[in-house]
């Protein structure tokens, strides 16, 4: 982990997007998520003990407590989101629940971008071609694709919709500039 | 545009995806495979119009490889397997 004192956010920069329009589409930033990637043998179990939630199993899901999501990136690939600032402790809980899988800290590697709001996935929809249709996506869906030219992590947190999506740091100012650009006309029409 | 099967994430856009050239080349045995054989083995490719048994990698996706048997001449897909089976027997 950086320095606190010179750790920045790629989006540092970037101001939210409120949702000033009423048209209900708002995106932050969601900063500095403690991000641990997981490969290997997990026991679901070893999970359960160290997080108190469930190892998704299945393609295109996660699962979510309280302050943790687990989400399924691979046959046996995840990504650990924790809270600000507990990457050091989550490693070494992880570390030592999982002595069969390999345990790094991505923390400072992705930004993650929140977008939410009942126009939220009409905006997605124009960056992917994935079913993003509660009936498909629904709530704790979460799957590595390309959005927008890019790799992301999109995990949809509730029906809302509430959209949380994880990007690599360089692209992270690209992507938030690409969305704040498609959303632009849904904007603009309810002003 | 097209959407690839991948056998864990579901139907992708291709672009998601890297082809991995013709599947199940086998590799013979340097010690004894002559010129023309290790030169087929490195170099030469079938290129069929027709059905094809490939490579793909899920490069944005779960980032595992799998086979994919493909038309390609009209990009129909007929089958997608796991990358440790053999090609199936192709029909139609």
């Amino acid at each position: 982990m950086a320095e606190a004192w010179q750790r920045q956010s790629p989006l540092a920069r970037r101001s939210p997007m409120d949702d000033d329009t009423g048209a209900g589409l708002a995106m932050t930033e969601r900063e500095f998520l403690a991000k641990i990637t997981v490969r290997g043998k997990v026991a679901d179990d070893a999970i359960r003990d160290a997080l108190g939630i469930a190892l998704p199993g299945e393609p295109n899901t996660a699962c979510s407590g309280k302050d943790h999501a687990i989400l399924w990136l691979g046959p046996d690939e995840w990504l650990v989101v924790g809270p600000p600032d507990t990457e050091k402790e989550l490693v070494s809980t992880l570390a030592t629940a999982l002595p069969d899988a390999a345990v790094i800290d991505v923390t400072e590697g992705y930004a993650t971008i929140r977008l939410g709001g009942p126009l939220a996935r009409e905006v997605l929809s124009m960056g992917t071609p994935l079913d993003l249709h509660p009936r498909e996506f629904a709530a704790g869906a979460a799957t590595r694709t390309l959005f927008a030219r890019t790799t992301v992590i999109l995990h949809k947190i509730s029906d809302d919709p509430v959209f949380d999506i994880h990007v690599e740091r360089s692209q992270a100012e690209y992507l938030w500039t690409w969305l704040e650009t498609a959303s632009r006309p849904y904007r603009d029409a309810l002003r | 545009m097209m959407l690839i099967p991948c056998p864990w994430c579901g139907d992708r856009l291709d672009a998601e995806f890297t082809c991995g050239g013709e599947a199940h080349i086998m590799r013979p045995d340097p010690a004894t495979a002559s010129d023309a054989e290790w030169a087929d083995y490195l170099f030469m490719r079938e290129n069929p119009k027709g059905l094809h048994h490939e490579r793909w990698f899920h490069a944005h996706g779960c980032r595992r490889w799998f086979h994919m048997t493909r038309d390609t001449a009209s990009h129909r897909i007929v089958a997608v397997y796991a990358i440790t089976e053999s090609a199936p027997e192709a029909s139609g």
